[in-house]
């Protein structure tokens, strides 16, 4: 077997004092999709934050390619009176000026490949949430990263929205081996579109294949006894 | 010879458009990142910097120069220990600031001080070294916003993103108070202390209003800013009224301008 994209061993991350993320181990091969699942305030975002080098921790996150990571964050909190265009956004990020149009045909490749190349000229603040997603990936993509890490993907997304998002999501995995690990609240994406599921409510209760690990015995001890595993079917 | 032809105006003006431009450019990031209030701070609590000048004998440029920049550097340094919210650390500086201005001015033996002149500005106390100084500072300003105007604004957008993107966050945090710190200090002689903080957002809030993306907005904002400057400079010597105010309300008039243009512009 290949050396995985990622491995974590033994990893705990403390802020101001407080244990949020104690004694994770997973790995991930290239191309997987990974589900970190559990209740909020468990400790799933500070984990990916860990991931992503913006909060120290305790044990070991081994990266195959630690420069080519892709993230999208869960809350993308700015002014939306903010008059900053999609055209110029991706100017900013890839050529560092809002006035160079000289990466402009690579960023519209970018945004073509999430589907939302129609999009190009318009303010960030009058996108819809799914389609502010979808840039945020193409933006993420600007990085060719072998590692996209997306965090709560489908916040503020209606059904169909998420649908197309985690689509776009598995066909980057399973078309450019891009690995995959996102943080969900709902057990039904995880069943769906991951490979393996990390269960996280501040320690890891589960590791694996969805079906096999997220019983309902892990299921209440990670979320509480209210809430116990469905799967209901998507409209295509 | 009217005043309007005379050096003094003419050396008022060059530094009006020279701070309108740095205003302007730097106000955008102000507005879209909140920091109005940081930039007001920073301006109330140069009147320190210009006791602390009265004091040693030092030019109150040069002494606004550097305690603005000091006090921008440690609200910076304790915003990013995150320890605090960064309203309170602006609200403890700015206060303290203020309190140690006052009673060193007041107990200042033997100097008269125009109080008026600093809170409100006073075209006459432009000196030709001024002149000189705020251009070198402002060219300079200008130019590194301008080559880092690409991370600032991404980091504007979202921190964590930025960050995994490369920006260094605290590096462009700082450069960007000191940044602010300066243009204070260009803007403080015309305009006075209290009037250069509203001055640095109201075009920047005003180009906001009317503009469809970041480059119309940045390219208003700078328009709105010189204009401003410019009539408001004319307009005080006119009205024989302070400059800062007069600068103030012909902005005040501007922004009211975009709020009643900005209907027709929303979608």
């Amino acid at each position: 077997m290949n050396s995985p994209a990622l491995q974590l061993n033994d990893v705990s991350v403390s802020l101001g004092g407080t244990t949020l993320v104690e004694n994770v181990s997973f790995s991930v091969q290239a191309g997987e999709i990974v589900g970190i699942i559990g209740p909020n305030g468990g400790g799933k975002s500070t984990l990916l934050k860990a991931i992503l080098g913006l909060h120290p921790y305790t044990g070991q996150i081994k990266l195959a390619s630690p420069a080519a990571v892709g993230y999208v964050p869960q809350y993308f909190d700015f002014d939306r009176s903010f008059p900053l265009t999609v055209r110029e956004l991706f100017r900013i990020r890839l050529g560092r000026s809002a006035f160079s149009s000289r990466n402009d045909n690579a960023a519209r490749t970018l945004l073509r490949r999430v589907g939302a190349d129609d999009i190009w000229t318009q303010q960030l603040g009058v996108l819809s949430g799914g389609e502010l997603q979808r840039v945020l990936v193409a933006l993420a993509l600007a990085r060719q990263p072998e590692l996209l890490v997306l965090d709560e993907p489908s916040t503020g997304i209606d059904i169909g929205g998420e649908e197309t998002l985690y689509n776009l999501i598995k066909k980057l995995a399973d078309e450019q081996k891009i690995t995959i690990v996102f943080v969900s609240h709902d057990l039904d994406v995880v069943y769906q579109y991951a490979d393996q599921a990390v269960c996280l409510n501040k320690r890891m209760t589960c590791v694996g294949a969805p079906h096999t690990v997220l019983t309902e015995e892990v299921i209440e001890h990670t979320h509480g006894k209210l809430i116990k595993p469905f799967r209901h079917h998507r409209h295509a | 010879m009217s005043i309007l032809g005379s050096d003094l105006f003419l050396r008022a003006l060059v530094v009006g458009v020279l701070f309108a431009l740095a205003a302007g450019s730097m106000g955008t990031v102000v507005v879209i990142r909140r920091m109005s209030f940081f930039a007001d701070a920073i301006a109330h609590a140069s009147l320190t910097g210009i006791a602390l000048g009265l004091l040693i004998g030092v030019d109150p440029l040069w002494a606004v120069l550097v305690f603005s920049v000091l006090i921008a550097l440690g609200m910076g340094a304790l915003a990013l220990r995150k320890i605090l919210a960064l309203d309170t650390i602006i609200g403890v500086f700015y206060s303290t600031a203020v309190a140690i201005g006052v009673l060193i001015i007041g107990g200042l033996k033997g100097v008269r001080v125009n109080l008026d002149a600093f809170l409100c500005g006073d075209i006459l106390a432009v000196t030709s070294s001024d002149v000189w100084v705020a251009t070198v500072l402002v060219v300079l300003v200008v130019v590194v916003f301008g080559l880092l105007l690409g991370p600032l604004l991404q980091l504007a957008l979202n921190r964590d993103l930025a960050q995994v993107h490369g920006v260094r966050v605290w590096l462009y945090e700082l450069i960007f108070m000191v940044f602010m710190a300066i243009a204070v200090a260009v803007g403080i002689k015309l305009v006075g202390i209290i009037l250069v903080g509203p001055l640095i957002i109201m075009p920047a809030a005003a180009a906001k209003n009317v503009s469809r993306s970041f480059v119309t907005m940045l390219a208003v904002s700078v328009i709105i800013a010189i204009a401003g400057a410019v009539v408001g400079l004319y307009g005080s010597v006119w009205l024989a009224a302070p400059t800062g105010p007069t600068i103030v309300v012909v902005m005040a008039v501007f922004f009211a301008l975009s709020l009643a243009i900005r209907p027709l512009r929303s979608r």
